[in-house]
């Protein structure tokens, strides 16, 4: 017996009630109720959830009706259906999966958000894509042929994306957004002041 | 058919129902009832009313028991409550207290 360390709800199996884990709790069937978790709780295609979740991790896979907190991550796959309000740092949601419900961010996470000085960058580039299309120079610097070679590869292997890279580039392109706009409102700011002094 | 475990740390608070074999390592209280094997193995302790094909109890169960086909309690298996079934298996070493009750399946 290999999984004494991890609870599993068979696809044949009702629970109604909670469910209280120090361990991942893989579900299969059907639960009622509340399911708590210190590590993952993953929600498989063929599982179903009516109750709340909190969990470090949380995969949905399958159904949930109810609200997820969690603290680590939470990702819902193509087949994942859900509807409740989502609360946590992380957030993957694969091509396909559904959410009806609020999605609230927490913003203790540092990293992402505070690098707000680089909304420049973001058009430059854009235009350096744009240039090394145009022009074959490379005079410049020898990495533009590079990032032209890696971008094709990249556009293949969007449709695959379950890879952990690929969606920690998805947080971040998402967490970007917000502070890109926050960012040029700042720059008109200065730019209006700077005239006038 | 598929099988429900409950891991060694885990706890399970209400109704487990269904047609899988249920595989307790954890603690569930409440009421189990499964159509399949019911095994509480040594780690494990329910305390619930328990129902199930079969019941082979390694670890702790505490409540009725029902065993509609038998009811194995093993060496270091401990029992409280009384137990309904057809057919009962009490090892030696085994702890049981309560009333047995032997339904005779005839026909």
């Amino acid at each position: 017996m290999a999984d004494t360390r991890r609870t599993e709800i068979g696809s044949e199996t009702v629970v109604n009630g909670n469910i209280d884990a120090q361990e991942d709790v893989a579900i299969h069937g059907h639960v009622e109720g509340t399911v708590k978790s210190t590590t993952t709780v993953i929600i498989e295609d063929d599982g179903e959830v009516y109750g709340e979740i909190e969990a470090a991790n949380v995969v949905i896979a399958g159904v949930l009706v109810g609200n997820i907190r969690a603290t680590g991550k939470v990702e819902v796959e193509e087949t994942g259906v859900v509807q409740g309000d989502i609360c946590t740092p992380v957030m993957v949601l694969v091509d396909g999966g559904a959410i009806k419900g609020q999605l609230i961010m927490d913003d203790s996470k540092p990293e992402p958000v505070k690098v707000n000085t680089t909304g420049a960058p973001h058009r430059p580039t854009a235009s350096r894509v744009s240039v090394t299309a145009t022009r074959p120079s490379a005079g410049r610097t020898g990495t533009r042929p590079a990032a032209s070679t890696t971008r094709p590869s990249t556009v293949t292997q969007r449709p695959q994306v379950t890879s952990r890279p690929r969606t920690s580039d998805v947080q971040d392109s998402r967490l970007r957004k917000p502070a890109k706009s926050s960012a040029p409102l700042i720059d008109d700011v200065d730019e209006g002041q700077e005239p006038q002094e | 058919m598929s099988e429900t475990t409950v891991g060694s740390r885990t706890r399970i608070n209400g109704t487990v129902t269904g047609t899988d074999k249920l595989v307790v390592h954890g603690l569930v209280e409440g009421e189990v009832s499964m159509d399949g094997e019911v095994v509480v193995e040594a780690d494990g302790r329910v305390e619930a009313t328990l129902a199930g094909e079969t019941v082979f109890v390694r670890g702790v169960v505490n409540g009725e028991v029902t065993g509609r086909d038998k009811v194995e309690i093993a060496p270091d298996g401990r029992m409280i409550g009384d137990v309904r079934t057809a057919r009962i298996l009490i090892s030696d070493g085994a702890v049981f207290k309560g009333r047995v009750e032997m339904d005779t399946r005839e026909g």
